[in-house]
C-alpha cells in the first residue's frame, strides 16, 4: 500500500505543477462538445458526444501521462525497484483516474450547458456512469500507454489503439449515460453498469500479470 | 558458469541485440570490495552493460548473475546512477529521495539523511529541475545509495561534477570499496577509471577487448588497445576475461 499510495502521490503532486494534462484535456474535451454543438447535434447525440469527447481527451492525457516518466528517464527508476509490478500498474492507473475525473468534471459542466442537460437528470447516477466509464478506459488505456511510452508518435497511436478496444466500456458507458439523460433511475442501466464492472476488472487483471513485461526494456 | 565462484557480478557469454548488437559475448566477473572501470568509446556498450546488471534490460544470450542469482531477484541490492537521474523534475530533492524511500520500503527520514551526507540538504526543498547538472548527478548518486546496495553501477559518474565534487565522489568510491561493496562505473577517461578502480576492462564495439589491473593502466595501453583492438577486438584480449 506504501508503494502503491508513493506513485498516487508523486504522479499528483508532478501534475500539480507542470499542469500540463488536466489543461490539455479539459481544452480537447471541450473543443469536441462545442463543435458537436455547433453542428446542430441534438440532445439524442448527446451522450456519444459526451463519451467521444471523454475518449479522445483521456487517451491524449494518458499517453502524456508516461511522458512524463521518460523525463530523466524515471521509468528505469520504477523497473529497478523492488516492488510489485502490478503495485507500480495500479498506482499509475489510479493516479490517471484521479487526473482525468478531474478534466471530466470541466468537461461534463460544459457537455451539460450546450446539451441543455438539466432537471430531471439525476446528477449521482451521471457521477456513478462517468466512474464507472472512466475506470474502464482508464483501465486498458494506462497499460497501452505504458506499452507505447517508448514509441514515436505515442500521442497519435494511444487513441488508434484505445478506441476499438475499449468499445465494450465505450458502448456500455454511452447506454448508460443516454439512460441516466433520459432521466430514468440507474437501475434500468443495470447491465450496462455490469459489463463496465467486467470489463474494468478484466483491464486491471491483465496488467497485473503483463506489466512486469511492460516495464522492462 | 562457474556457481561455486561468489562473484558479486557475473556474465558468462552475454549478447545484446537490439536492432543490431550492442554487447557480444561478454563474460566478466566482479567480487565484492572491487571496483571495475568499463572504459570504450561512446557506442561501445557500456551503459548497456550497467543497465543489463541493473536488471532493467534482459541479456538477449547468455547468462548474468548478481549475488548469485538473476538482477530481478536483487533488485534491492542493486543500486544504478546513470547518464539520467531517475528524478522527477517537477519534485523537490526531498520529495524525490522521499519516493525512492517509499518504493524500497526504507524510513523517510533516510531521505534526509542522504541529502545531509552530500552536502545538499540546504537544497531540500528545490525542485530538480532548478540545479545545475552536477548537483542533479549528486543527488542521483545519492538516490542510488538510499538503500544501501551491495552492488554499485555508476554510468559516466564524474560527467558535470566540478574538481569538488569529483574529489568527493573519489573518496566515496573508495569507502564503498573499504565497506565491501561491488562497484562497476563506466568511464571514457582513462584517469578516472585509474584514480578509481581496482580493475579495467575496455569495452569497443560491443565486445570485451581487454581487461588489466588499474596500477598497469595508463593513456598509452588504452589508445593501443583503440587503435587496433577495435578492428580485431579478439586478439587484443590480454588474458581470458573473468580470470582474477
Amino acid at each position: 500500500m506504501r508503494v502503491f499510495l508513493a506513485i498516487v502521490r508523486r504522479d499528483l503532486l508532478v501534475e500539480g505543477r507542470a499542469r500540463e494534462l488536466v489543461p490539455s484535456m479539459v481544452m480537447l474535451g471541450v473543443l469536441l462538445v462545442t463543435v458537436a454543438s455547433a453542428a446542430g447535434l441534438d440532445r439524442a447525440a448527446a451522450a456519444p458526444v459526451l463519451w467521444l469527447s471523454v475518449v479522445f481527451a483521456a487517451s491524449f492525457g494518458l499517453a502524456r501521462s508516461f511522458h512524463h516518466d521518460l523525463e530523466h528517464d524515471q521509468w528505469s527508476g520504477l523497473a529497478m525497484a523492488p516492488v510489485d509490478r502490478a503495485v507500480v500498474y495500479l498506482g499509475k492507473a489510479a493516479a490517471n483516474f484521479i487526473i482525468i475525473l478531474a478534466a471530466e468534471l470541466v468537461i461534463v459542466g460544459v457537455f451539460a450547458v450546450f446539451f441543455n442537460v438539466r432537471g430531471g437528470v439525476v446528477w449521482t447516477a451521471l457521477a456513478v456512469t462517468m466512474v464507472a466509464g472512466t475506470a474502464g478506459i482508464v483501465a486498458i488505456g494506462t497499460l497501452l500507454g505504458a506499452m507505447i511510452a517508448l514509441a514515436r508518435l505515442r500521442e497519435a497511436l494511444l487513441p488508434l489503439l484505445l478506441l476499438p478496444v475499449a468499445v465494450p466500456a465505450v458502448l456500455a458507458a454511452v447506454r448508460a449515460t443516454e439512460i441516466v439523460l433520459a432521466g430514468r433511475s440507474l437501475a434500468h442501466a443495470q447491465g450496462e453498469l455490469q459489463l463496465l464492472a467486467a470489463f474494468t476488472a478484466l483491464c486491471v487483471a491483465l496488467p497485473v500479470v503483463l506489466f512486469e513485461y511492460v516495464l522492462e526494456e | 558458469m562457474d556457481t561455486d565462484h561468489a562473484a558479486a557480478v557475473a556474465l558468462a557469454k552475454v549478447w545484446k541485440v537490439y536492432d543490431a548488437p550492442v554487447l557480444r559475448d561478454v563474460s566478466l566477473e566482479v567480487d565484492a570490495g572491487d571496483v571495475l572501470a568499463v572504459l570504450g568509446p561512446n557506442g561501445a556498450g557500456k551503459s548497456t552493460l550497467l543497465r543489463l546488471i541493473a536488471g532493467i534490460a534482459r541479456p538477449t544470450r547468455g547468462h548474468l548473475r548478481v549475488l548469485g542469482a538473476e538482477p530481478a531477484a536483487r533488485r534491492r541490492s542493486i543500486g544504478l546512477a546513470g547518464h539520467d537521474t531517475f528524478l522527477a523534475g517537477h519534485l523537490t530533492t526531498l520529495e524525490n529521495l522521499q519516493f525512492f524511500a517509499d518504493l524500497y520500503s526504507l524510513p523517510r527520514a533516510r531521505a534526509r539523511a542522504a541529502l545531509e551526507d552530500i552536502g545538499l540538504l540546504h537544497l531540500a526543498r528545490h525542485p530538480v529541475r532548478a540545479l545545475s547538472r552536477g548537483t542533479a548527478q549528486r543527488v542521483s548518486l545519492a538516490r542510488s545509495l538510499l538503500h544501501d546496495p551491495a552492488v554499485v553501477l555508476l554510468d559516466e559518474p564524474f560527467t558535470g561534477l566540478d574538481a569538488r565534487a569529483a574529489s568527493d565522489l573519489t573518496q566515496h568510491i573508495g569507502r564503498l570499496r573499504g565497506v565491501g561493496r561491488c562497484v562497476v562505473m563506466t568511464t571514457h577517461r582513462v584517469d578516472e577509471a585509474v584514480a578509481v578502480a581496482d580493475t579495467v576492462a575496455v569495452l569497443v564495439g560491443g565486445r570485451l577487448v581487454a581487461r588489466e589491473r588499474a596500477s598497469h593502466v595508463d593513456a598509452g595501453w588504452l589508445l593501443d588497445i583503440y587503435g587496433s583492438g577495435a578492428a580485431k577486438p579478439e586478439t587484443r584480449s590480454p588474458k581470458p576475461v573473468g580470470s582474477p
